[in-house]
């Protein structure tokens, strides 16, 4: 029978096997060169220099780990709120190089970031908005369809409730 | 300066929000209320940090 739960679970399935693509893609992408990922963080002016060799090998790391929980549906929530910090971070170094007048590109999916002679910052804010209300929704929701969270951390349901009428019976009878 | 005005305005609505999604789900026993807001505090803290070190940069 199909329930409001059921459809929110079904488009919880769909936003977070979409966002989770994403994010892997996003790191995948980035993961294999380092060296231009440091130089597009740098492009950003926001993180103090000495962390940027750190935060570009930490960030596709994260990504991929995010993505890949994120599609088989384990730590949903959890993935999901430090999803949406991260493309809240992302959205703040974007509208801040923006408000700076600077003039690069977003490095999203690789690429080494740059000076970009027609950056899209309004673009880049809109997609990362949309992906961050995906987030928000994985968050709210609470529970998604073909989730590992259901099978390894089952909730909701009482032991009383899986007490069925045979058990019972069964039971009363080895009594008697 | 608009643009700290905005960030520190939209960061203090979503830490707002957060008091009220954390007390949403101890209302509704979904979790350990210390697990919950030690969540929150980890958010939190990494939200303050984002918006000291966003502004900072933007106004120097």
């Amino acid at each position: 029978m199909r329930t409001r739960a059921d459809l929110l679970g079904w488009i919880g399935l769909a936003g977070r096997v979409y966002l989770g693509f994403v994010f892997l893609a996003a790191g995948l992408a980035k993961l294999p060169e380092p060296a231009m990922t440091e130089q597009a963080v740098r492009g950003y002016q926001l993180l103090p220099w000495q962390l940027a060799p750190a935060y570009a090998i930490a960030m596709p790391i994260a990504e991929v780990v995010l993505g890949a929980l994120l599609i088989l549906g384990l730590f949903t929530r959890t993935a999901a709120v430090a999803t949406a910090l991260g493309l809240c971070s992302f959205i703040v170094g974007i509208t801040a190089a923006w408000a700076r007048g600077l003039n690069i590109e977003c490095g999203c999916f690789g690429g080494g970031g740059g000076a970009s002679a027609d950056p899209t910052y309004l673009a880049d804010t809109l997609r990362d908005l949309g992906w961050l209300a995906i987030a928000v929704y994985l968050i709210l929701v609470r529970r998604t369809k073909l989730a590992l969270d259901d099978l390894l951390f089952r909730r909701g349901t009482p032991p009383e409730a899986d007490y069925s009428e045979s058990s019972k019976k069964t039971e009363l009878g080895s009594s008697t | 300066m608009w643009y700290v005005v905005g960030l520190v305005a939209v960061s203090v609505a979503v830490l707002a929000l957060g008091v009220w999604f954390v007390r949403r789900e101890i209302r509704d026993e979904v979790s350990p209320a210390p697990l919950l807001w030690a969540g929150y505090a980890v958010v939190a803290a990494f939200v303050v940090f984002g918006v000291l070190r966003t502004s900072w940069v933007v106004l120097s």
